[in-house]
């Protein structure tokens, strides 16, 4: 006892720091701090001390207040010591003790001393209880016995006759699953039918704390957004079902990524909507309408039940999840899309570095903007000035038809086709051979006399316009 | 005659048909394209030398080309080429403000025209997950959680939070949204919106309007108590405070004044001198037309003493996290012609987009081709100062400001990018690709970065 109460008093420290960062007059409102609220620096023994109350005379610890009072009676303190100090009335906030912790700072300190205790013991805390059912491990008591009433009422059947205990695994399961890849591939229907039979599969009860769902209204919903989730991967083609695998091959080197997983199945499950909604027709004016739902919280399809909670809400759709077997095969092209790519610095308008750019063979068509502006930039980079502004078919001698072949011939691969200077207009800092060929090249270029003049119409139309005028 | 199609070279728009250029009428469209994209360079080059008679020319010549209901490349090159002959005009600001005195802005129009962009394209859903659920990441364990949203116009983000708060295991927060915008209205109906979906499910929730212009931000009048756990959301606004350090006193029509001297002398010139004149011109840089605000165009980081001060004040709020959406390009370059080249890109990139997603006829995509990009385009190339608000930065030069000011990123999860990644495909768009750069996520079109979301949080 009296060991306790001495390391107590040697290592806690009452600090009064004023949280405020800056003078600003702040209103008291409970469960803040208070900024006057005396700022409570414990050691992590005294933490977990189990007396933290100690008597000032002889150093006796009582785990509570109210004891320590009684405790102190028998001392026969004159009045005024009898009376609490003001100071021991205040408000008091409490800081975490470990270092790296957010609350360890005033600004962040919380005012409940079991809450702190709790936070230190989960977050920095060795996880001394664990569940027997399955292998989680707790560092708080309570933690513990709200898992253990909970762990284990819940499965998930796959339609190949594995069962999980845990949501994501069970996710990711369905996403390799041969069978269902299978089943899928055959009709819609039998893919709603499993849907349906999975449905059936899931037990009511509430899931673990660790999923963000409100307990059992909630229910049928995660249900039914197993069933759009399970079809996501299947219901498109092989390329897509790669995005999945390779989405989650890419990520499964995260270690925190099950944990995350785990989280929010919501929001998993409106992701999943989604994406199904997505398999059902292609054409801009539909999935307009789906999204034009997709944050209506009222509608929900026949399959679907009504959401309260979570992200489903927002991307809610109400198209039911079709099998689109042609959605898959155009972005199956591009598996590598959705992994997590590192930035490679995406600026196309020529680097400092002026680095090679390999521009994919674009899945859009050639009228794109984006593709011609990549056009043109690699185009002026390769044949600038003259041999530029004729195999932009602008010599109007020329018929079209040729001069799409000198086109396509002139097509190369440049080096950081920097756009302004490729076209044979110089630019600022970053193309200084371009603006030099310009400067060169001007005369040519913009000589009255020559042809190529004609199509930027200076020539033509200069005079035009210097005798029309320009009229101020 | 116009088609769908596109295999018609002729525009819409009413062809003069004694057309100086005849050679225009027969060109395909990928060669009108490109005829267009070195128009506009033309363009630009001659209105940053101050040869305005060129200029002209070379917008005469898009006239008949361009075209805002055309091709993606048309559209682009008609919002281009206004936004340039904005520009010239402002050299006369008697006729520009004569020119502009009989406009009319809708404000219900443009709450449509934003409503529109939500729907169709990708971005706004996708920072509002990212962001949101950055924020519940934040927020795990907190009691009272405070919101502070820069600019409090869709509330759909915030009714999606309050979902989820109150879906939470550890029950529901006392949840507190403070809405900052310029107009009362605006406010009142987010409010409206979201005190209904708060008492629907449950969850204790105050929202505190706070009528003011982001620059003018009183951070006092946020109220935010010491110790709470308070989240900041930005979404597309910090681009628009570095205005202030570039405008300030500057009359955003000082940079063209030297313009109308050139165009006399332009005008007196004959074509055999154009070349020398160019020439000329070129030599001596850009100077009488180009924003002056940085003494240096190659200047990596220009002193920005107002954005800087601003962000000191979000950190010293200690906000668990702050959570900003910015787009990701370059169109702050001194230059015009950086800011054209970037914001071609740019614009190409999103236009593509809108192609995507609605046909050519739909009257949401012309409205916000015109009400929302061609404004952005406009205020891009034909203002300066304090006036050009669409100060776009690259993500790199956000995060060393952010870090600058105190802020250390929060790498956003793993499960926050899923979600994205999920949502993106459910546009059923091969363009949209996602992509994590740095702990921060960036939606591209075909390899062109367009939106960046970053978290951060108080660096100790």
């Amino acid at each position: 006892m009296n060991e306790s109460a001495a390391s107590g008093d040697s290592s806690s420290g009452n600090q009064t720091i004023s949280p405020k960062p800056t003078a600003k007059k702040k209103r008291n409102l409970p469960g803040t701090p208070d900024p006057d609220a005396e700022v409570i620096a414990l050691s992590p023994k005294t933490l977990m001390a189990t007396n933290r109350f100690v008597c000032e005379v002889c150093n006796k610890g009582f785990q509570r207040d109210q004891n320590l009072q009684l405790h102190r009676r028998g001392h026969n303190l004159p009045w005024k010591l009898r009376q609490r100090s003001s100071t021991d009335a205040k408000k008091r906030v409490y800081v975490c003790p470990e270092p790296n912790c957010v609350h360890h700072e005033p600004a962040r300190a919380l005012g409940d001393l079991t809450g702190i205790k709790k936070h230190f013991c989960r977050k920095h805390g060795e996880k001394k209880w664990k569940c027997d059912k399955c292998s989680k491990k707790y560092a708080v008591q309570s933690d513990w016995k709200a898992h253990s009433k909970i762990c284990g009422t819940k499965e998930y059947k796959c339609q190949c006759g594995v069962v999980f205990s845990r949501r994501d695994s069970y996710i990711t399961h369905r996403a390799f699953c041969d069978a269902l890849a299978d089943e899928n591939a055959k009709t819609p229907l039998a893919a709603a039918d499993a849907a349906q039979d999975l449905e059936a599969g899931l037990s009511s009860t509430p899931p673990p704390p660790q999923q963000q769902q409100a307990p059992a209204p909630e229910d049928p919903p995660p249900a039914a957004a197993d069933v759009a989730s399970s079809i996501v991967p299947d219901n498109r083609s092989d390329g897509n079902s790669n995005h999945v695998t390779e989405l989650l091959d890419s990520t499964s080197a995260n270690p925190s990524s099950s944990q995350i997983l785990e989280e929010s199945p919501n929001v998993t499950s409106f992701a999943a909507r989604c994406s199904s909604s997505s398999c059902s027709g292609s054409s801009g004016s539909s999935s307009s309408n789906v999204f034009a739902s997709l944050f209506a919280s009222s509608t929900s399809s026949a399959s679907l039940q009504p959401q309260t909670t979570g992200f489903t809400n927002i991307f809610q759709s109400i198209a039911p999840p079709d099998y689109a077997p042609d959605a898959a095969p155009s972005s199956s092209s591009e598996p590598v899309a959705l992994c997590l790519a590192v930035n490679q610095g995406s600026s196309i308008f020529g680097n400092a570095g002026q680095e090679r750019r390999q521009y994919p063979p674009a899945p859009q068509p050639a009228l794109s903007a984006t593709a011609l502006l990549q056009k043109a930039a690699q185009i002026g980079a390769a044949a600038p000035n003259m041999s530029l502004l004729r195999g932009l078919g602008m010599v109007s001698s020329s018929s079209s038809p040729n001069s799409t072949e000198e086109w396509s011939q002139q097509k190369m691969e440049t080096n950081g086709g920097s756009l302004a200077s490729g076209l044979g207009l110089g630019l600022g800092c970053d193309s200084g051979s371009g603006l030099k060929e310009l400067m060169l090249g001007t005369p040519s270029v913009f000589g009255p006399k020559h042809i190529t003049l004609d199509l930027l119409g200076l020539g033509m139309a200069a005079n035009g316009g210097s005798t029309a005028g320009y009229q101020l | 005659m116009f088609q769908e199609d596109g295999s018609s070279s002729v525009t819409s728009s009413p062809p003069s048909l004694m057309s100086p250029y005849p050679w225009l009428k027969d060109l395909k469209p990928e060669e009108r394209g490109l005829y267009l994209i070195h128009l506009l360079i033309t363009c630009a080059n001659h209105v940053a030398s101050g040869s305005l008679e060129n200029a002209n020319i070379a917008l005469d010549q898009i006239s008949h080309l361009a075209s805002p209901d055309g091709d993606t490349m048309q559209r682009i090159a008609s919002y281009f080429s206004e936004a340039l002959a904005d520009r010239i005009l402002r050299a006369w600001p008697g006729v520009y403000k004569a020119f502009r005195s009989t406009r009319i802005s809708v404000v219900a129009e443009e709450i449509h025209v934003r409503k529109m962009f939500f729907e169709f394209l990708p971005f706004m859903k996708v920072a509002f997950v990212i962001s949101n659920q950055a924020i519940i990441e934040a927020m795990e364990g907190e009691k009272m959680v405070h919101v502070i949203d820069l600019n409090a116009t869709e509330p759909t983000q915030w009714c999606a939070l309050i979902r989820d708060l109150s879906a939470r295991p550890e029950g529901p927060p006392h949840l507190r949204i403070t809405g900052i915008h310029q107009k009362r209205e605006v406010l009142e109906q987010t409010a409206h919106v979201l005190i209904e979906e708060a008492e629907k499910l449950d969850l204790p929730f105050q929202f505190h309007p706070v009528v003011s212009k982001l620059e003018d931000l009183d951070v006092e009048k946020l109220r935010v108590k010491t110790g709470e756990a308070l989240a900041i959301s930005s979404i597309m606004q910090l681009h628009t405070l570095l205005a202030s350090d570039a405008g300030g006193n500057r009359s955003p029509l000082a940079p063209l004044k030297g313009v109308g001297v050139h165009l006399q002398r332009a005008a007196q010139m004959n074509q055999g001198t154009l070349g020398e004149l160019l020439e000329k011109d070129m030599v001596n840089g850009y100077s009488p037309s180009t924003d002056s605000a940085s003494s240096s165009p190659l200047s990596s980081m220009p002193s920005s003493p107002k954005i800087d001060g601003y962000l000191s004040a979000l950190w010293g709020l200690s906000p668990k996290v702050m959570v900003v959406t910015e787009q990701d390009s370059d169109h702050n370059g001194t230059s015009l012609m950086e800011r054209l080249s970037e914001s071609l890109y740019f614009y190409a990139a999103l236009f593509d987009c809108l192609e995507s997603a609605l046909p050519r006829a739909s009257i949401e995509r012309l409205k916000m081709e015109k009400m929302l990009f061609g404004e952005e385009i406009k205020n891009i190339i034909a203002c300066e100062g304090g006036e050009r608000k669409q100060r776009h930065e690259r993500l790199e030069k956000w995060n060393q400001r952010f870090e600058l000011a105190g802020f250390g990123n929060v790498p956003l999860s793993y499960y926050a990018m899923l979600q994205a990644k999920r949502l993106l495909q459910s546009y059923n768009c091969d363009g949209y690709k996602i992509k994590e750069d740095n702990g921060c996520v960036v939606i591209c079109w075909q390899d062109r970065p367009l939106i960046s979301v970053s978290a951060w949080r108080n660096r100790r």
